[in-house]
């Protein structure tokens, strides 16, 4: 049974305390970790060099089309270098809290430019070259596994909420 | 025409309708990347298709993510002229129901979900504020 209305989620974690966020913020890491994995997988290939890439005409400029040439599969997954762009990643999680009755958590994941400064314009392209939605591109091959854990961590709890 | 085409065709038409967003570009809203055009002149506004599915249940329905990008020439711009250009952009296609019956466009709704970060590029001297938005379209 589910949970409606924001008057009896607010009553209930009143009931039980902590322990509702301290569940929920622990959820939201395993998703971090489940997108911060598939984001690390689709920013480090390694099948083509530099030199490779040149040869190839650079697949990845804009006057190719929209997705460049396609060289693999999604297109805007992107070739480690260096790492810069791999140790700019950050994960994290907003902790859990209540307003207004609202429950509010979230899980992110984050390239820092300060950090790699090239970053933006991988994401959002330039004059030059396609963009590559590399973030919301791997959330949308793990949405599913993360609504999972989501869905099984939390609903037990939620369904005490109801019954007690 | 395909769905993508119909929708890239409608948000052309109601960019270049707005006066204040003419007013910049001059009619340079661009279907395709900029970089696909002989010589692109700025400024100018230009569409990409990030990701289309086909929506298996409605057969004619189609969700598409576009990313409009705001291309200006910093020697005459400046970062605040990206901005005015969003808020106007915003203004006229965020929640918008864009239906159009001439392009055989029954609904489009459509969506702001991202506003990228200010940009800009050393070798082209351009201004680039890039944003995505989420259409849906029958």
């Amino acid at each position: 049974m589910p949970v409606r209305g924001t008057k009896l989620v607010a009553r209930n974690i009143v009931k039980y305390g902590g322990q509702f966020l301290k569940t929920v913020n622990s959820t939201m890491k395993k998703v971090s970790v489940i997108m911060d994995n598939q984001i690390t997988k689709n920013m480090s290939l390694e099948d083509h060099t530099l030199q490779q890439l040149k040869a190839l005409g650079h697949p990845y400029a804009a006057k190719h089309g929209p997705r460049g040439i396609p060289i693999h599969d999604p297109y805007w997954q992107v070739h480690k270098r260096t790492g810069e762009l791999i140790r700019s990643k950050e994960r994290g999680t907003d902790d859990a809290s209540i307003n207004f009755g609202q429950l509010k958590a979230g899980a992110y994941v984050r390239l820092d430019d300060k950090k790699a400064e090239h970053a933006n314009y991988i994401i959002f392209g330039t004059s030059k070259m396609i963009p590559r939605p590399l973030l919301i591109g791997s959330l949308n091959q793990v949405k599913d596994k993360a609504f999972k854990v989501i869905k099984t961590n939390l609903k037990d709890l939620t369904m005490r909420f109801v019954t007690t | 025409m395909t769905a993508e085409e119909k929708v890239l065709e409608k948000l052309r038409n109601v960019l270049i309708a707005d006066s204040d967003i003419n007013g910049y570009v001059e009619g340079r809203v661009y279907l395709d990347h900029p970089s696909t055009i002989g010589e692109p002149k700025y400024p100018a506004i230009s569409f990409s298709i990030t990701q289309s599915i086909a929506d298996v249940s409605v057969p004619t329905q189609s969700s598409i993510e576009i990313q409009i990008d705001i291309w200006l020439d910093s020697t005459g711009y400046s970062s605040q002229d990206l901005l005015i250009l969003h808020r106007k952009i915003r203004s006229l296609l965020h929640r918008a129901n864009l239906s159009d019956t001439t392009l055989d466009l029954l609904a489009q709704m459509t969506l702001e979900s991202l506003v990228g970060p200010v940009m800009y590029e050393e070798d082209t001297k351009l201004l680039h504020l890039p944003l995505r938005y989420k259409v849906v379209a029958i």
